[in-house]
C-alpha cells in the first residue's frame, strides 16, 4: 500500500509542478548607481586642456506643477464668469526631490583662437547628455562660436564629446558653456569656455602638457 | 464528480460480496519440476490471486467451477486453463516464446517477426488509448523510431502534423515525400479516422519492406489494422472529458513597463520617445485607478479615439484571449461479436472540442461510424465488408488565423478592450472575431472496402484475395466577412476592416483556386466551396506459402494494384450579400461582386507485384520484391519503370551452435536490405502539361482591372520518376527469454532524378523555368528501439521501453549557377542556417566606435558607422568579422562569397527519443510516456522574439525582453550584461546570428495516465467485463530551454497566412478523467 501511496503522491507532485510555470523577472538592477567622469580636453591642433573644478556641490531638483481649481462661493456653488462657464483658478506648486544630485563647475577653459575641435573622454555607466552650449550669459540661446559635434549631444558609457570651436580674430567676449549630465540627472557637469584673440596664449597654458611633448611611460 | 465519486465507491464496496468455489492443482515448469511461487488467479479477478508452494501447489477461491484460471509465472508465458466443472487441475507452464510467435504486418499480407527481413515494426493500439488525443497522429508521436511527427502548430482544433518516415526525401520544389497511409489496405487519413477503431499500425521504413506499393511509397508506409469482430457479444463504451490550457504562452508587460520599453526602443531607433513624462503619468494613474476609462475623444484628430501610444490603458491582451481552461469530451461506443460463420465491429466515435480563445466560439467535432463485417460461407470463400463514414466540423471565426495570432502579440496593453460608450475598441479585435463572420470546414469521408478471399485448394496455404476499395469525400466550405464598426466620439458609426491594417485584396490563387480576400471596411461577403474527391482503387493478389521438409519455407505472392483519384474543387464567392444572418449567393450576370473559380483534377496509376520469400528453418531469410508502376503523371514515353528490392536475414540464435546461449540470448537476428522505387508524389498532376494562367494585371481600363494572361511557362518533355535508392542494415535481439528486446537499424535513402528547377531563363522571356529532374539528396539516419518488460510478484508488473533515432539530410546535386546559400546547392544540409557570430554586446559607446573602426557595420546599418544614440553605441552588437576583411557583410550570399555569414544551426529536428515507463500493480495501472528532441536550432527573427523587430510597428514586448541592454539610471534597472542588445527599432541588433540561436530541443512528459480497474464481483460480472477509471495528462511537463515559445509551437498556416514562433496557435495541456466499460 505504501507503495501505491507514493505512486500516486509523486504523480500528484509531478501535476503540481507543471501547473507552475515560470514567472520571468526583470534582471534590472536597480542598486547601481550613474556615474559620469570627464577627462581633460585635447584638441585637433594637439593642444591640452586640464580640466579643473571650482566647485563641487549638492543640489536637489525642485519639481514644479499646476494645480487647478474652480472658483466657489461660500456655498460650495461654481462662480461662473461672464460666459456662463467656471472659472478655473491656475496655481503653481512645487516639491523637492528625495534625491541627491551632483553638481560639479569647472573652471574657465580658455582656448586658443585658432582652435578646431575638441575632445573631452568621458567614463560612465549612463547614459548621458551633452547639449548644445550655450550663451554664457543667460544660458539660453547658442552660442555660435562653439558647437557640439551633433552625433555625440548623447550618448552611453564611455565615449568621447566632440566640440567644434570656431577662430577668432580678437578675444571673445561671451563665453560659453557647455553642460554634461546623466540621463537620469543626478550628475551634471557645467565647462565654462572662452577664447583668446590672434597670437595671445592663453593665461597659464602649460605647452609641456600637450600629448606630444609627454614622454612615454 | 461527487457523482463520479459514489459511483466508484458503490462498485468497491460491491468486491465484497463473492461466491466462492475452492480449487486445488499444481503448477509444473516446462521441465517437469513443481513451479514455485507461480501466481494463480481466476480470469478477470486479480483479487484472488494466490502463488504455489514449494512443490508447486495451490489452493484458490474462485467464483464458479466455469471460471478460468491463468497462471504465470516468471519468464514464461502465461496459461489459461477452463475449469469446466473440474476443482482440481494441474497447470503445465511454456517457455516464453512472445518473439517467435510475434507478427508483423507487411504489405499484402503478416509475416512471422523473426521471418521479417525488412525494416517493420508493428505496434497494438494500447499508444492511443486513454489518451485524451484528438487524432490518432498525435498519439503515434514518438511511437516508433524513425516515424518522425513533429508539430511546429500548435494545437488549433483540427489542425494535423507532420509526418515523414526517416526524414525528408524531398526538398519540396514540385515532389513531396510523405509516406502512404494505408487503412485496412486503402489509402486513408490518419488524422480523421476514430483511434478507438485501430487494432494496430505498422510502419514499413525501407524499400524491402514498402516496395510492395510502389510508387505510392517511396517514402515508406504506415499501415493501420482496424478491429474486426470476434467471439461472443461485447458492447464497449469508452470515453472522457477534457479540459485544456495553453502551454508557454509568453508573459506581456504591464502598460507602463511595455511604455518605458517602448520609449527606450523609439530612443535607441533615433527617434523621439513615445511617451512623454505626462503621458507615462496618465498610465501610471489609470493602474491606480484614477481613470474609468484608457482613452478619450482625441482633440486633434476629430472623429477619433485616443489609441495605440496615444491611449493610457493597462491591457494584458492574453488574460483577454486566453481562456484559463477549454472543456472537450470524446465518446466511444462498439459492439463485436461472431461466430464461426460471421463476426462483426460496429463502433461510434464522437469528439467535440473547444478552442482556447475567449470570443471565438471555435468548435471542432467529429463524428466517425464504422463496421466490418466478416463472413465465412465455407472453406473456400470468405468475404469481408468495411464501411467507414466520418464527418468533421471546424466552425470558427474567419478572422481567427495566422494573422490574428501575429497582431496578438502585438496588442498594445495601453489600449482599451472597450471605448467608453461600451463597444469593443478596434484595436482590440474582438468584434473581429464576434462579429466578423464565421469559417465553417466541413469533411465527409466515406470509405467502402470489399474484399473476397478464396481458398482454392483446401488444406493448401494459397489465397486469391480480390479487394475494391471506395473513398467518397465532400467537403464542404463556407466563410464569411460581416462589416464591423464603432461609434466615433462625434457619434459617426466607423466601419473598419475585419482584418484591420490590412489593404482591401480581392486576389485568386491561380494553382488552388482559393480567394485571398481581404474585404474592405463595410463590405459583406460570403463565399463557398465544394470539395469533391472520388478514389477508387482495386487490389488483386495471390499469395501461395510451401514447406519443403519443414526447413525450405517459401512464401510467393503476385498482384495488380490500381488506383483512380479525383478532385474537384468549387469555388464561389460575393460581396455585398443582402442578410448577413441568413448568406446566400445571388443570381447575378455581370456583376463585379462575384467570384468564382473551379479546379479539378484526376491522377492514375497501375502497378504489378511480385514477392518471393525464403527462410530456411527460421535461420536464413531472403526476400526478393519487384514492382513495375505506370503513372499518369509523367509523359506516355516516360510513364513505366520497374524497381526491384531485396533483402536478406540471418537469425544466429537459430544456428546449431547458438543453443547453449539461448537462456541469454533466445533471439539475435541481423539483416540488410537495398531497393529502389519510383516516386510520382509530383505536386502538380500534370507537371508535363504546358500551363498558362491567368492573373490580375496592374491595368485598368473602364475603371476596372483587367485581367492579363502572362507568357507561359515551358514544360519538361523529359519529366519522369525520382528514383529512391535505399538501403540499410538492421539488429534484432532479445536477451533473458525476451525481457530485453530490441532492434538497431542504420540507413541511407538517396533520392535521385529528384525534382527541381531548371535553371532561371532571361527575364526577357517572362516564363518561369520548368521543373525538371535535375537534383539529387541523400538521407542517412539509424535507429535504436529497447524495451525491458518483467514481472517482480504476483502484485507487480513493469516495462520500460525507449527509442532513439537521427537523420541528416544533404543536397548532393542541384543545379545552382550562383551557389546562392539563401537558396539549394550542391552540399547543403537540410535545414541549414546561415548567420553571424556575435562577439558581444559594447558596454559603451567607446567600445563599439573602436570596434567599428576596425569591421565596419555600414553592411548592416547603411547609414554608417556613425557613434550615437540613433546609430551605433553602447548596447549594440559587435558582429565577427570572421574574412577580417575591415567589414563585417554577407558578401554576394554565395558559397564562393559569403562574407561573415557562417553556418550557425541547423533547425532540423535530430535526435527524436521518447521512453515509456508502465507499471501495474493488482488493480492500478501507470504510464508514463515522454518524447523528446535531442538537437534542433531555431532562429526566431521577429519582434516575437525581439520585441522589436526592426520595424517601429512591429512590436511585441513580452516579460522576457526585460533582458535587454540598459545603462544605470534607468527606470527598469541597469542591465549592462544582458541577453539582446539595446532594444530598438530599427534592425541593428536582430540579425540572425548565433547568439540568438535558439535551442529547440525539449524532453516532454506528453502523457501519464493513471488507471483504475475495478475488480467484478460474481453480481457484477453478469454485466460488466471490464470498468476501468483513468486519470490521463497530456503535455503535463516540458523542459526545455527555448526562450518564450513552446517547442511545438513555432509556425503555423492558415489559409493565406503564415505565422512563425508567437504568432501560432498555442499548444495544449491537457487533464481528462475517462471511463472505459465492457459488457
Amino acid at each position: 500500500m505504501k507503495r501505491l501511496i507514493y505512486l500516486l503522491a509523486g504523480a500528484a507532485l509531478l501535476g503540481g509542478f507543471s501547473a507552475c510555470d515560470d514567472d520571468k523577472d526583470n534582471p534590472g538592477d536597480f542598486s547601481l548607481k550613474s556615474t559620469l567622469e570627464l577627462g581633460n580636453i585635447t584638441s585637433k591642433n594637439g593642444r591640452y586642456y586640464p580640466l579643473v573644478v571650482e566647485e563641487t556641490k549638492d543640489t536637489v531638483y525642485e519639481y514644479f506643477y499646476n494645480v487647478n481649481d474652480t472658483l466657489k462661493d461660500e456655498s460650495g456653488e461654481p462662480i461662473p464668469d461672464q460666459f456662463g462657464d467656471p472659472q478655473v483658478t491656475v496655481r503653481q506648486e512645487s516639491y523637492f526631490s528625495k534625491k541627491t544630485a551632483k553638481l560639479v563647475r569647472m573652471k574657465q577653459v580658455v582656448l586658443f583662437s585658432t582652435e578646431d575641435e575638441l575632445t573631452i573622454p568621458i567614463t560612465s555607466n549612463a547614459r548621458w547628455l551633452a547639449p548644445e552650449p550655450r550663451h554664457i550669459l543667460n544660458g539660453e540661446a547658442k552660442d555660435p562660436w562653439l558647437l557640439n559635434i551633433e552625433s555625440t549631444t548623447k550618448g552611453g558609457g564611455d565615449a568621447f564629446l566632440k566640440l567644434k570651436a570656431s577662430n577668432t580674430r580678437s578675444k571673445r567676449t561671451v563665453g560659453a558653456f557647455q553642460s554634461v549630465l546623466s540621463s537620469d540627472s543626478m550628475i551634471m557637469y557645467i565647462i565654462p569656455f572662452t577664447q583668446v584673440g590672434r597670437n595671445q596664449t592663453p593665461e597659464g597654458y602649460d605647452p609641456s602638457l600637450e600629448p606630444g611633448n609627454v614622454p612615454a611611460e | 464528480m461527487k457523482k463520479l465519486l459514489s459511483m466508484i465507491a458503490c462498485c468497491l464496496v460491491a468486491v465484497a460480496a463473492w461466491a466462492q468455489t475452492t480449487v486445488t492443482g499444481t503448477v509444473y515448469e516446462p521441465s517437469g519440476e513443481p513451479a514455485i511461487g507461480a501466481t494463480v488467479q481466476e480470469k478477470g479477478n486479480p483479487a484472488t490471486g494466490t502463488a504455489t508452494d514449494i512443490d508447486g501447489n495451490f489452493s484458490i477461491k474462485v467464483s464458479s467451477t466455469k471460471a478460468t484460471l491463468v497462471a504465470s509465472y516468471i519468464g514464461m508465458e502465461s496459461q489459461e486453463v477452463r475449469l469446466d466443472g473440474r476443482t482440481k487441475v494441474d497447470i503445465h507452464m511454456k517457455e516464453n516464446s512472445t518473439i517467435l510467435d510475434e507478427v508483423v504486418v507487411v504489405g499484402y499480407g503478416t509475416q512471422k517477426k523473426i521471418n521479417a527481413t525488412g525494416s517493420v515494426r508493428t505496434i497494438d493500439n494500447e499508444v492511443l488509448e486513454s489518451r485524451p488525443i484528438s487524432n490518432a497522429v498525435q498519439g503515434l508521436q514518438g511511437a516508433v523510431a524513425g516515424l518522425n511527427i513533429t508539430n511546429d502548430g500548435g494545437g488549433a482544433p483540427g489542425s494535423e502534423m507532420n509526418i515523414n518516415i526517416r526524414g525528408v526525401g524531398s526538398i519540396g520544389e514540385g515532389s513531396d515525400s510523405k509516406p502512404l497511409v494505408l487503412i485496412d489496405g486503402m489509402e486513408g487519413d490518419l488524422s480523421t479516422i476514430n483511434p478507438n477503431d485501430i487494432a494496430s499500425i505498422s510502419v514499413l521504413k525501407d524499400a524491402a519492406a514498402a516496395s510492395i506499393y510502389g510508387s505510392r511509397a517511396p517514402f515508406g508506409v504506415i499501415l493501420v489494422t482496424t478491429k474486426g469482430g470476434d467471439r461472443g457479444t461485447r458492447v464497449a463504451y469508452t470515453g472522457n472529458v477534457r479540459f485544456q490550457q495553453p502551454t508557454r504562452v509568453p508573459e506581456p508587460l504591464d502598460s507602463y513597463t511595455w511604455a518605458l520599453m517602448a520609449n527606450d526602443a523609439w530612443t535607441n531607433g533615433g527617434g523621439n520617445p513615445m511617451f512623454g513624462t505626462s503621458a507615462l503619468q496618465k498610465i501610471k494613474d489609470f493602474q491606480n485607478g484614477k481613470y474609468q476609462y484608457a482613452t478619450a475623444a482625441n482633440p486633434n484628430a476629430t472623429g477619433e479615439w485616443y489609441h495605440d501610444y496615444q491611449a493610457w490603458g493597462n491591457t494584458n491582451w492574453y488574460d483577454t484571449y486566453m481562456k484559463k481552461t477549454a472543456v472537450s469530451h470524446e465518446h466511444n461506443l462498439s459492439v463485436t461479436g461472431g461466430g464461426d460463420k460471421m463476426s462483426y465491429y460496429f463502433s461510434g466515435n464522437y469528439l467535440d472540442q473547444e478552442g482556447i480563445f475567449k470570443h471565438a466560439d471555435e468548435k471542432y467535432q467529429r463524428l466517425a461510424l464504422s463496421g466490418k463485417v466478416n463472413i465465412v460461407f465455407n472453406p473456400y470463400v470468405s468475404f469481408q465488408w468495411t464501411s467507414r463514414l466520418i464527418w468533421t466540423s471546424n466552425d470558427k471565426p474567419s478572422a481567427l488565423n495566422a494573422l490574428f495570432f501575429h497582431n496578438l502579440g502585438r496588442r498594445m496593453p495601453t489600449n482599451p478592450e472597450k471605448l467608453p460608450n461600451g463597444e469593443w475598441s478596434p484595436e482590440s479585435m474582438i468584434a473581429s472575431l464576434e462579429d466578423g463572420g464565421r469559417q465553417k470546414q466541413n469533411t465527409l469521408q466515406f470509405y467502402n472496402q470489399a474484399n473476397l478471399v478464396v481458398t482454392p485448394i483446401k488444406d493448401v496455404d494459397w489465397k486469391i484475395h480480390a479487394e475494391i476499395n471506395s473513398r467518397l469525400e465532400n467537403n464542404p466550405f463556407t466563410r464569411q466577412f460581416n462589416p464591423i464598426g464603432y461609434t466615433s466620439p462625434t457619434g459617426d458609426y466607423i466601419y473598419y476592416s475585419v482584418f484591420n491594417g490590412l489593404n482591401p485584396q480581392r486576389k485568386i490563387n491561380a494553382n488552388t483556386g482559393e480567394f485571398q480576400i481581404n474585404p474592405a471596411a463595410g463590405e459583406k461577403y460570403y463565399e463557398k466551396a465544394f470539395t469533391k474527391v472520388n478514389y477508387f482503387s482495386t487490389n488483386f493478389y495471390t499469395d501461395y506459402s510451401l514447406s519443403l521438409n519443414d526447413k525450405h519455407n517459401f512464401k510467393f505472392l503476385l498482384g495488380l494494384q490500381t488506383e483512380y483519384y479525383q478532385r474537384q474543387i468549387d469555388r464561389m464567392a460575393h460581396f455585398d450579400i443582402l442578410d448577413p444572418n441568413r448568406p446566400f449567393i445571388p443570381s447575378e450576370i455581370g456583376s463585379d461582386n462575384a467570384i468564382n473559380s473551379e479546379v479539378k483534377g484526376e491522377w492514375s496509376t497501375m502497378g504489378i507485384f511480385a514477392r518471393v520469400n525464403y527462410n530456411y528453418m527460421d535461420r536464413y531469410m531472403a526476400e526478393v520484391n519487384v514492382r513495375t508502376d505506370g503513372a499518369s503523371r509523367f509523359p506516355k514515353d516516360q510513364r513505366w519503370g520497374w524497381f526491384p528490392s531485396f533483402s536478406l536475414g540471418w537469425n544466429v540464435a537459430q544456428e546449431a551452435f547458438w543453443e547453449n546461449l539461448t537462456n541469454v540470448c533466445n533471439y539475435l537476428k541481423f539483416r540488410g536490405s537495398y531497393g529502389v522505387l519510383g516516386n510520382q508524389n509530383t505536386t502538380s498532376f500534370y507537371p508535363y502539361y504546358q500551363k498558362m494562367v491567368t492573373s490580375g494585371a496592374e491595368v485598368v481600363l473602364d475603371g476596372k482591372q483587367v485581367n492579363k494572361l502572362p507568357v507561359y511557362d515551358p514544360y519538361s518533355t523529359t519529366l519522369t520518376w525520382e528514383k529512391i535508392h535505399n538501403w540499410g542494415v538492421g539488429l534484432d535481439f532479445a536477451f533473458l527469454r525476451s525481457k530485453l528486446q530490441g532492434s538497431v537499424d542504420w540507413y541511407e535513402r538517396t533520392t535521385k532524378d529528384m525534382v527541381g528547377p531548371a535553371r532561371a531563363f532571361s527575364a526577357a522571356f517572362g516564363g518561369k523555368a520548368p521543373k525538371t529532374n535535375n537534383a539529387e539528396m541523400r538521407t542517412r539516419g539509424w535507429e535504436v528501439e529497447l524495451s525491458w518488460r518483467d514481472r517482480i510478484n504476483d502484485d507487480w508488473s513493469y516495462s520500460v521501453s525507449a527509442s532513439l533515432s537521427d537523420y541528416e539530410s544533404v543536397v548532393t546535386k542541384y543545379d545552382s549557377p550562383d551557389n546562392a546559400i539563401d537558396k539549394w546547392y550542391k552540399g547543403k544540409k537540410y535545414g541549414e542556417i546561415w548567420g553571424y557570430e556575435v562577439l558581444g554586446v559594447a558596454k559603451s559607446d567607446k567600445e563599439m566606435a573602436e570596434y567599428l573602426a576596425k569591421h565596419s557595420q555600414s553592411n548592416i546599418d547603411m547609414r554608417g558607422d556613425v557613434i550615437g544614440i540613433g546609430a551605433w553605441g553602447g548596447g549594440d552588437l559587435m558582429y565577427k568579422d570572421l574574412d577580417n576583411s575591415g567589414s563585417v557583410d554577407p558578401g554576394s550570399k554565395t558559397l564562393d562569397d559569403h562574407g561573415d555569414l557562417r553556418v550557425i544551426g541547423n533547425e532540423t529536428p535530430r535526435f527524436a527519443y521518447s521512453f515509456t515507463l508502465e507499471a501495474k500493480w493488482r488493480f492500478i495501472d501507470l504510464r508514463a510516456y515522454f518524447q523528446g528532441i535531442g538537437k534542433r536550432d531555431y532562429f526566431v527573427g521577429s519582434a516575437t522574439f525581439f520585441g522589436y523587430g526592426g520595424k517601429p510597428y512591429q512590436v511585441t514586448l513580452f516579460k522576457d525582453h526585460l533582458d535587454y541592454f540598459r545603462y544605470a539610471g534607468s527606470e527598469l534597472g541597469a542591465n549592462l550584461d544582458p541577453y539582446y542588445g539595446r532594444i530598438r527599432t530599427d534592425g541593428n541588433n536582430v540579425q540572425v546570428c548565433d547568439r540568438f540561436l535558439q535551442d529547440a530541443s525539449y524532453l516532454r512528459l506528453k502523457n501519464l495516465t493513471i488507471g483504475f480497474s475495478l475488480p467484478e464481483n460474481a453480481k457484477i460480472s453478469k454485466y460488466v467485463q471490464k470498468a476501468r477509471l483513468y486519470f490521463s495528462a497530456e503535455n503535463l511537463f516540458t523542459w526545455t530551454k527555448l526562450k518564450i515559445f513552446d517547442p511545438e509551437a513555432l509556425n503555423f498556416s492558415d489559409g493565406d497566412y503564415s505565422g512563425g514562433a508567437g504568432k501560432t496557435y498555442p499548444q495544449y495541456r491537457t487533464f481528462s478523467v475517462g471511463l472505459e466499460l465492457t459488457f
